[in-house]
C-alpha cells in the first residue's frame, strides 16, 4: 500500500534492451511499453491477469520453462526473450489445442471478422491440425435472457467470468465440470438471472457469447458509430452498429470513453427505441378529428403564426418552455436562444431543476466551494466510496463499475446508506439504512457522530449547532471506518436529490465531505441533466450559468406558477415527458389546463404529448450530432449514426425563428458550437468533442460549514423509484428487449 | 526400498529381467503399502514406479493420463485440451488401435503441455507419461502390434499439492488461494470451510506446516498461506454478508455427544451437523474455543472474533452445553441412556506439566502454571468474559520456565501487563528453543530477556511467598538421539535469582480420568487416548477421540484435521457402514509418506516476487495493550500475495492388483 513501495523501480533486460519499469509491472506490460509485442488472447487490460490461453509465453534466463508474461511481474535483473523458435512453436501449439475443439463455423458466426481467435490463428500462422479429439456437439443456450451462449464456440478463456465478477460485481458465471468437459455455466446452474449488462459479450474474444436479441450480421457488414449513451448521466461511450441504415446492435470498445467499454443493460440492449415503429415521423396538428399528420412547412408555419399572435398581444411573459435532459447541449442552446431572443421570454426550465433548483441550476451558489462533480479520474485515488441515497448499481450502473475498478485495483472500500437494502455488489464494508422520512436527521446524526468521534478539527460554533448525535452502531462504524480509510468520495443518489428536504440533506453531505476531506459526486438521472442546466435552460440563468439580469425577462416565479396564474398562455415542451417525470405532476397537468396553446417537440406520444396542440417530431441523439455533458462535467460529442426520423430540435427552433423573422444563421451543429464557444466561456471547448467543464470559477470561495433549515414535511413520505437497471424514462418504454425485466428481474 | 522399476525424481532404477534378490535399491523412495499388500505400482508427478510384474506401465500411464484430464480444472488451454488428446491417444494404443506415429506425437504433445500449462497437473503430470514412453517403449509397441493385453488393475488416485499434503486437514490450499486472487473471498472461505470451520483460529494462530512445504520457497519465498486464510475470514466478518446455511440440518435422527468445545470438538461437531446428525457438545468451561480461547492470548486471537467463529458452528445446528464436566456431570452411561449413539472425545490437555523443581507442590504464592495463568489473563483482557478468572499476580520480576510456545505466550503476556522484568529460563541455548521462531522474535522485540543454559532446581520462598529461583548452570555436551546437544549441569554452580513470580510452562498433560468407565480403551504412557490413526476410532466402537487428547499437546491444525476424519468415521459408524478410510485417502497417506514436497527441486518459475509483509501494530501498542499484533492484509496485498501461488497440483495414483486388501 505504501506509496514508496509502489514507486520502486526494477531494471531488467528485454531482448537485450535494458529497461526500467515500476515494480509490479508485468513482463507483458514492460515488453509492450518498450515496443516488443507478445501475442495474447485471454489478457485484457481492464481485468486482472487470467493466464488461460498461454500464448504470452516468454523465456527467462535461468528458468527452464517459458513463463507467462501477462501474469508474471518484472523482477530486478531478469533477462527476458519475447520471441524464439521454441516460443513460436509453443504458441502455435496452444492455438492448435484450441482449434482441436473449436468448430469451423466462421461463415455463420457473428464475430467472424472481429474474432481474436481468427486473428491469432492468422498472425501465428497456425496451419494444419496435428491433433484431434471428439468435437463438442452441445446445444447453444438460448434461454439466458439477453445473453446467448454457444458452448461449442467457447474457448474457455474465462474473460466472461472475470468481467462479471471484477467489473460488474455480479459473479454470475463459473466453470462447470473439469477437463475437456468443462464449460461456462451460471453459478446457480439455473437460467441466467443477472444485470444483463452484456459486459461478458463485449469481452468474449470469439462468438460464444452474443446478444440474445438475435443474430445481427457479420462484422464487415456493419458501420459503427462511436457515440454517447442516450440514457443516463454517466456518459458512457458506445458503438451503434448499423447495417443498411438500421440500428442492429450496440457494442462497446474497452479502449474508448470513460467507461472502459462497460455498459449497462439500458445502454447495450436499449437501442430499439431509436427506430421503433412507434416513433412519430411527421408533425401532428390537433383537429376535431384528433391529431392529424401535417407537412413540416405547414406545421411550422402554423406554430409561428400562433406564437407571433401571442407575442404581439402579451409579450414575452406569455411563453414558458421546458427543455430537455436527454437532448444535446446544442439543441438546448438553440431552444433557450429561441425563447430569449425571439419570444423575449426567460421563462425556461427543465424537470431536474423543477424538482430542485438549488441542486441543479443554483448548485454552485448554494453549495459554496463544494464541487458537486468529483471527476471519475479521482475515483482511482479514492479509498472509500460513501453512497448516500444511492444504490450505486441501479440508477447509474456504470458508476458502479467505476467504483468496482477502484475496489479491485487498489482495494478501495464501499459504504452505503440507503432507505432499503442496497443490492450493490460486492457487498459493502458498511451498510446502513435510514427511515426515508427522517433522512435529514440521519445525516445530522452522522455529522454529529463524525465530529464527536472522528477527531477532525471542526469549528466550535458549527459543532455546537450540529450537536453530538446519538450513538448508533452502524453510524459509528461508518465514522470509524471513514476515519481509518480517509479520502472518501460521497456519491449522492436520487433518494437524497428528490427528497423534499434535499437542500438540507445535501448541504449536510457537503459539510461531511468538508470535514472528512472528501469529494462529492451528484448522480445525474439523464444523459444531459448536467448540460441542460449549464446551457441556460433554467430561469434566471443564462448559458454558462451566468445570472440573467434582464429585469424584463425575470418573472420571479416558477413555470408552473405562471401557467397556473394565467400569465403564461403558451407552453413549449421539448424532448421531455414532464407528466411522466415531474414530482407532483398532477399539479402540472392542472396547470396545462390553464394554458391556451401547447407545442410538444418529441419522438413519442408521451403523456405530455397527448396534451399538445401541435406535435413536432424531433430526432434522437442517434440521428444527429451534438454534445452531452455527463455528471462529472465532461462534455462529449454524440454523432449521427442513422438517417433522422423527424428533425433535430435545433433545426426546428432555427426554422421557427426564421419564420418569426430572426435568422440564427445555424446551418449545422458546428455553427452552433462556434457560437457557444465564443459566447459561453464555460463551454469554450465544446467543439473538441471531449472536454471536462471547469466549474472552478463558479465555486464560491467561502469554505464555511453551515446547516440549512430543512423544509417542513408532513404525512407519509416514501421514495419513488422511477428507474431500474432496465428502465429510465420514455426511451426504455419503447425497447421491447428490456420489457421483460422492467417489473423487477424476473423473466 | 527395492522395486522392479523406478524413474522417481529422475533417478533411474531398472531391475527388469533380474531375479528379485539381485534387485538394486531405490534409495529415494519410501512407498508404504496402504492397500494391505496389493500395491503393484505408483505413478505420479515425479515419475513411475513398478513394484512387481503385475504392474503394466502402459495401462498405468493410460489411467494416469485420464486422471489428469479429469483433474484438470479447465482453466488453461494446454491442460484442458492437451491432456484430453493425450488420453485419447494412449487409450487408442491400449485398446490395440494405436499407430507407431502415436508415440512421437504423444511425446511432442506432452512437452507442450508440460512447458505451458498453468499448474502442476499439466506441468508435472506429464513427467510420468514422458518417462513411461521413454523406458517402456517396447511395451507400447507390443500394444500397437496387438501382442499385449491390458491386465486391468484398479487405479485409485488422489489430487493434492505439496502444501495440501502437509496440512493435517488436507485443505485445498491452492484453490482457496486462487479464489482470493480472483477476488471471490466468499468462495475462498466456503472452500476453506470444506476442510475446517475454524478459518479464523487457524488463519491467526496456525503454525502452518504447509508453508514449510510450499514449492514457492524454491523460487523465492513461501506463500503466506495462513494469513490468506485469515483474510478470507476477515472479509466475511467485515462485510455485510451472511454465512452459508446448513441445508442438511437435523435430517437424521442419530445423536452424537462431543466432549470438549476446543478446535477439535467444534470441528467434529460442525462436520457431523453437516451430515444431518444431532450434535451436542459438552464443555466444562463457560465458553468455546478450548486452548484457542484460554491459552492463546488476546493479542494473537481476539476473543470477540473467536466467539463469532464458534457461533457459526452453532448456526449449522450444533448445541453446545457449557459448564458440564464429562466424567462428573455426565458419563458414557448417562449419555448412552439418553440415546447418544456415538462419542467424540476432544478434551485436549489442560493440566500444567510438572516442572520437577523442588518446592513446586508447596502451594507457594507466586508459583503458577502457565496454562492456568494465561487463562486468567484472557478472562481479564477479553471484553465480556463468560466466566470469572482468578485475580492476577502483580509481580516485579518474573521467571518463566520453559522454551516452548506456551512459555512465549506467558512472557509476552506479562510484558503487556506492565511487568518490566520478564525472563525465559531455558536449559539450552537460543538455537534449541522449541518455540516458533516468529514468536521468539516477537518476544525479543517486546523486551523479553532470555536466560540460557540455566536449569531451575528449587523454588525459594519466604512466608509462603516466592522470593527467588535457584538455578544450576548448564553446558552443552554430546548430541543426543534427537541431534540436539545434551545440556549437562555444571557441578556446584547453584545460585539464587531473585524474583516474585515463577511460571512453569514446560508443557501440558491430559486429564482423562473419565476413561475409568471404559477400561478397554487403550491409553498411552503419557495419558493420551490411543485410537486407530486413520479412523480415530477407539477400542470401543462408539467412541472416537482426537485432538490434543489423542496426540498429546500439539497444534490447532492437527486437532482440526483429526476431527474431520473422525466426523467421517462417526458418520460411517452411525449409518451402519464399515468404518474405514477411502481408497483415495489411502493414496493420500501414501503420498504424505512418499513426500509431495522436495526442497531440492528446481522449479521453473520466475522468482523475485517477494512475499507480502504482514503489517503489525506499533511497539507502543504491543507493550501496553492486548490489541491484536497482526493487522491483516489489505485486499490489494491479499490479492497480490495470492497471485504468487503456482498451484502446484499433483496427482498420485496407485496401481492396485486384485489380491488381498
Ligand atoms: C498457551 C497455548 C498456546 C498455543 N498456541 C498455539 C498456536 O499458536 N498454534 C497452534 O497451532 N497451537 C497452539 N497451541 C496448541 C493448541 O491450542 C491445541 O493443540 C489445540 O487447542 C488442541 O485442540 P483440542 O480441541 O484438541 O483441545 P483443547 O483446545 O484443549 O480443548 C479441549 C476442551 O475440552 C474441555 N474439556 C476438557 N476436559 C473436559 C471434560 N472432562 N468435560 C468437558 N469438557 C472438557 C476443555 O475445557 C477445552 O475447552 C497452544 C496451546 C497453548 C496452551
Ligand atoms: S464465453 Fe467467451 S469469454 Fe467466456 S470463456 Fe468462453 S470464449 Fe471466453
Ligand atoms: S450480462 Fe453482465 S451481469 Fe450478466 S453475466 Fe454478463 S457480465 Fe455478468
Ligand atoms: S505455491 Fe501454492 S500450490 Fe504451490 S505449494 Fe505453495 S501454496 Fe501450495
Ligand atoms: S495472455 Fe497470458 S495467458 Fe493468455
Amino acid at each position: 500500500m505504501s506509496v514508496d513501495a509502489k514507486k520502486k523501480m526494477v531494471t531488467l533486460t528485454i531482448n537485450d534492451k535494458p529497461v526500467e519499469v515500476q515494480k509490479g509491472t508485468t513482463i507483458l506490460e514492460a515488453s509492450r511499453a518498450n515496443g516488443f509485442d507478445i501475442p495474447t488472447l485471454c489478457y485484457l487490460k481492464k481485468l486482472k491477469p487470467i493466464g488461460s490461453c498461454r500464448l504470452c509465453s516468454v523465456e527467462l534466463e535461468g528458468v527452464a520453462s517459458p513463463v507467462m508474461s501477462c501474469e508474471t511481474p518484472a523482477a530486478q535483473g531478469m533477462n527476458v526473450t519475447t520471441d524464439s523458435e521454441s516460443l513460436k512453436k509453443y504458441r502455435q501449439d496452444m492455438m492448435r489445442m484450441i482449434l482441436v475443439e473449436h468448430p469451423r463455423d466462421c461463415p455463420v458466426c457473428e464475430r467472424s471478422g472481429e474474432c481474436s481467435l481468427q486473428d491469432r490463428t492468422f498472425e501465428l500462422n497456425v496451419l494444419g491440425h496435428k491433433w484431434t479429439t471428439q468435437g463438442h456437439t452441445r446445444k447453444p443456450i438460448v434461454d439466458w435472457g439477453l445473453i446467448k451462449y454457444d458452448q461449442n464456440l467457447c474457448i474457455m478463456c474465462e474473460r466472461c467470468i472475470k468481467v462479471c465478477r471484477e467489473v460488474q460485481g455480479v459473479a454470475a458465471y463459473k466453470i462447470d465440470g473439469t477437463g475437456y468437459k468443462s464449460k461456462i455455466n451460471t453459478v446457480t446452474g439455473e437460467k441466467l438471472d443477472c444485470d444483463f449488462c452484456g459486459q461478458c459479450i463485449s469481452v468474449c474474444p470469439v462468438g460464444a457469447l452474443s446478444s440474445g436479441i438475435g443474430f445481427a450480421g457479420r462484422a464487415w457488414e456493419m458501420k459503427r458509430t462511436a457515440t454517447i449513451c442516450p440514457h443516463c448521466g454517466v456518459g458512457c461511450t458506445l458503438d451503434i452498429n448499423v447495417k443498411k441504415d438500421k440500428v442492429i446492435r450496440v457494442t462497446s470498445n474497452h479502449k474508448a470513453g470513460i467507461n472502459d467499454g462497460n455498459l449497462c443493460a439500458r445502454g447495450r440492449f436499449g437501442y430499439q427505441f431509436i427506430q421503433s415503429d412507434e416513433r412519430v415521423t411527421a408533425p401532428l396538428i390537433k383537429s376535431d378529428a384528433g391529431m392529424e399528420n401535417a407537412k413540416w412547412n405547414d406545421a411550422l408555419e402554423a406554430v409561428a403564426q400562433k406564437l407571433k399572435s401571442y407575442k404581439d398581444k402579451f409579450g414575452g411573459k406569455a411563453f414558458v418552455g421546458i427543455g430537455s435532459e436527454r437532448s444535446t447541449n446544442e439543441d438546448n442552446y438553440v431552444f433557450q436562444k429561441f425563447f430569449r431572443e425571439v419570444l423575449g421570454s426567460g421563462n425556461l426550465d427543465n424537470v431536474a431543476n423543477m424538482n430542485n433548483g438549488d441542486i441543479c441550476s443554483k448548485a454552485f451558489e448554494t453549495f459554496g466551494d463544494v464541487s458537486l462533480t468529483a471527476s471519475y479520474e479521482s475515483f482511482d485515488s479514492a479509498d472509500l466510496f460513501v453512497l448516500i441515497g444511492a444504490d450505486g448499481s441501479v440508477e447509474n450502473p456504470v458508476v458502479g463499475n467505476l467504483i468496482r475498478r477502484a475496489t479491485i485495483n487498489h482495494g478501495a472500500d464501499t459504504a452505503i446508506a440507503y432507505s432499503r437494502k442496497a443490492v450493490f455488489l460486492p457487498e459493502p464494508k458498511v451498510a446502513l439504512t435510514y427511515d426515508y422520512k427522517d433522512m435529514n436527521s440521519f445525516m445530522l446524526n452522522l455529522l454529529g457522530r463524525t465530529i464527536e468521534n472522528g477527531g477532525y478539527d471542526v469549528d466550535s460554533a458549527f459543532t455546537k449547532s450540529v450537536g453530538k448525535g446519538s450513538a448508533d452502531l452502524a453510524i459509528d462504524e461508518l465514522v470509524a471506518f471513514t476515519k481509518k480509510r480517509g479520502n472518501p468520495i460521497y456519491i449522492v443518489g436520487q433518494e437524497a436529490q428528490k427528497h423534499p428536504q434535499a437542500n438540507a440533506i445535501i448541504r449536510n453531505i457537503a459539510n461531511l465531505a468538508k470535514i472528512c476531506g472528501g469529494k462529492v459526486l451528484m448522480l445525474k438521472e439523464y444523459c444531459n441533466t448536467q448540460g441542460v442546466n449549464d446551457i441556460g435552460v433554467s430561469p434566471n440563468v443564462l448559458p454558462g450559468r451566468k445570472p440573467e439580469y434582464r429585469p424584463e425577462l425575470i418573472c420571479g416565479s416558477s413555470v408552473i406558477d405562471q401557467m397556473k396564474s394565467g400569465t403564461a398562455k403558451v407552453l413549449i415542451v421539448f424532448d421531455e415527458d414532464v407528466l411522466g417525470r415531474l414530482s407532483g405532476s398532477e399539479s402540472f397537468r392542472d396547470a396545462c389546463g390553464n394554458v391556451e396553446y401547447i407545442v410538444v417537440v418529441d419522438q413519442f406520444k408521451s403523456e405530455t404529448a397527448k396534451l399538445a396542440d401541435v406535435f413536432l417530431a424531433s430526432s434522437t441523439s442517434a440521428e444527429k450530432d451534438g454534445t452531452f455533458t455527463d455528471m462529472e462535467g465532461r462534455c462529449q460529442a454524440v454523432f449521427r449514426a442513422v438517417s433522422p426520423i423527424g428533425k433535430p430540435a435545433w433545426q426546428i427552433f432555427t426554422e421557427l425563428a426564421s419564420k418569426l423573422g430572426k435568422d440564427f444563421g445555424f446551418k449545422s451543429v458546428a455553427d452552433i458550437q462556434a457560437e457557444i464557444a465564443k459566447d459561453v466561456p464555460l463551454y469554450s471547448g465544446i467543439a473538441s468533442g471531449d472536454f471536462l467543464v471547469d466549474y472552478g470559477p463558479l465555486l464560491k470561495s467561502s469554505s464555511e460549514l453551515k446547516l440549512v433549515e430543512p423544509a417542513k414535511v408532513e404525512g407519509e413520505l416514501n421514495p419513488s423509484y422511477d428507474q431500474s437497471l432496465f428502465s429510465l424514462g420514455l426511451y426504455t418504454d419503447y425497447c421491447p428487449a428490456l420489457k421483460p425485466y422492467q417489473g423487477g428481474k424476473a423473466q | 526400498m527395492k522395486v522392479l522399476f523406478s524413474s522417481w525424481k529422475g533417478k533411474l532404477v531398472d531391475n527388469r529381467g533380474k531375479p528379485e534378490p539381485d534387485w538394486e535399491e531405490s534409495p529415494n523412495i519410501k512407498l508404504p503399502d496402504t492397500f494391505g499388500g496389493s500395491l503393484s505400482g505408483f505413478i505420479g508427478w515425479d515419475g513411475i514406479i513398478l513394484l512387481d510384474e503385475k504392474a503394466d506401465a502402459v495401462e498405468m500411464t493410460a489411467n494416469y493420463t485420464a486422471s489428469l484430464q479429469s483433474s484438470s480444472c479447465g482453466r488453461c488451454f494446454p491442460c484442458r485440451v492437451g491432456t484430453k488428446v493425450a488420453e485419447d491417444i494412449i487409450k487408442r494404443i491400449l485398446s490395440g488401435n494405436g499407430k507407431s506415429s502415436d508415440l512421437e506425437e504423444l511425446s511432442d504433445l506432452c512437452d507442450s503441455i508440460s512447458k505451458n500449462s498453468k499448474c502442476g497437473i499439466g506441468q508435472l503430470g506429464t513427467v510420468a507419461i514422458t518417462d513411461s514412453l521413454k523406458y517402456f517403449r517396447s511395451d507400447y509397441e507390443d500394444y500397437i502390434s496387438g501382442k499385449r493385453k491390458a491386465p486391468n488393475l484398479s487405479y485409485p488416485y488422489k489430487m493434492t499439492a505439496p502444501c495440501i499434503s502437509a496440512c493435517p486437514t488436507g485443505m485445498d490450499i491452492p484453490q482457496y488461494i486462487e479464489y482470493i486472487k480472483d477476488a471471490d473471498f466468499a468462495g475462498s472461505l466456503a472452500n476453506i470451510r470444506e476442510a475446517s470451520p475454524m478459518a479464523n483460529t487457524l488463519g491467526r494462530a496456525c503454525f502452518h506446516p504447509c508453508e514449510n512445504s510450499c514449492r514457492r520457497a524454491n523460487v523465492d519465498e513461501p506463500i503466506a498461506i495462513c494469513k490468506l486464510k485469515r483474510y478470507a475470514w476477515d472479509w466475511e466478518d467485515q462485510h455485510a454478508v451472511e454465512s452459508p446455511k446448513n441445508l442438511n440440518m437435523h435430517t437424521r435422527k442419530e445423536k452424537i455427544a462431543v466432549v470438549g468445545a476446543g478446535p477439535s470438538g467444534l470441528s467434529a461437531a460442525y462436520y457431523l451437523a453437516l451430515q444431518g446428525f444431532h450434535v451436542t457438545v459438552y464443555e466444562k468451561l463457560m465458553g468455546p474455543g478450548g486452548a484457542a480461547w484460554t491459552g492463546i492470548p488476546q493479542y494473537r486471537i481476539p476473543k470477540e472474533i473467536l466467539l463469532r467463529e464458534a457461533e457459526q458452528v452453532k448456526d449449522v445446528g450444533v448445541d453446545i452445553k457449557y459448564g458440564v464436566e464429562f466424567g462428573k456431570d455426565e458419563t458414557f452411561k448417562s449419555l448412552r441412556d439418553a440415546g447418544y449413539g456415538a462419542f467424540y472425545l476432544a478434551t485436549g490437555g489442560d493440566l500444567s506439566k510438572k516442572a520437577r523443581v523442588e518446592g513446586e507442590f508447596e502451594g507457594y504464592e507466586g508459583f503458577v502454571g502457565g496454562i492456568g495463568v494465561l487463562k486468567d489473563v484472557v478472562l481479564k483482557t477479553m471484553p465480556n468474559p463468560p466466566m470469572k478468572g482468578n485475580e492476577l499476580p502483580k509481580p516485579k520480576r518474573i521467571f518463566v520456565i520453559g522454551g516452548g510456545n506456551t512459555a512465549m505466550d506467558c512472557v509476552r503476556t506479562f510484558r503487556r501487563l506492565g511487568c518490566e522484568d520478564v525472563s525465559i529460563v531455558y536449559r539450552r541455548t537460543m538455537k534449541e528453543l522449541p518455540a516458533d521462531p516468529h514468536e521468539i522474535h516477537e518476544a525479543e522485540e517486546e523486551g523479553v530477556l532470555f536466560k540460557f543454559l540455566l536449569a531451575p532446581t528449587k523454588i525459594v520462598a519466604k512466608n509462603n511467598k516466592v522470593v527467588g529461583l535457584e538455578c544450576q548452570k548448564m553446558e552443552l555436551g554430546e548430541p543426543d538421539e534427537s541431534g540436539r546437544r545434551r545440556p549437562q549441569a555444571v557441578k556446584g554452580s547453584e545460585h539464587i535469582l531473585d524474583c516474585d513470580l515463577i511460571i512453569s510452562a514446560i508443557g501440558q498433560d491430559c486429564d482423562i480420568r473419565y476413561l475409568a468407565e471404559e477400561p478397554t480403551i487403550k491409553k498411552s504412557d503419557w495419558d493420551t487416548i490411543i485410537t486407530d490413526e486413520d479412523t480415530m476410532q477407539t477400542e470401543v466402537a462408539d467412541i472416537f477421540a482426537g485432538g490434543d487428547v489423542q496426540t498429546g499437546p500439539l497444534t490447532l491444525v492437527t486437532a482440526v484435521g483429526q476431527a474431520r476424519r473422525a466426523a467421517q468415521s462417526i458418520g460411517q459408524f452411525l449409518r451402519g457402514e464399515k468404518v474405514e478410510i477411502t481408497d483415495e485417502q489411502k493414496v493420500e497417506n501414501m503420498i504424505a509418506k512418499l513426500g509431495a514436497y522436495d526442497k531440492n527441486e528446481v522449479v521453473p518459475e520466475a522468482g523475485g516476487w517477494d512475499r507480502k509483509a504482514m503489517p503489525i501494530c506499533g511497539i507502543e501498542e504491543k507493550n501496553n495493550s492486548f490489541t491484536e499484533v497482526e493487522l491483516g492484509y489489505s485486499q490489494e496485498d491479499a490479492m497480490e500475495e495470492a497471485s504468487r501461488c503456482m498451484r502446484c497440483y499433483i496427482v498420485g495414483m496407485a496401481a492396485v492388483n486384485g489380491g488381498g486388501k
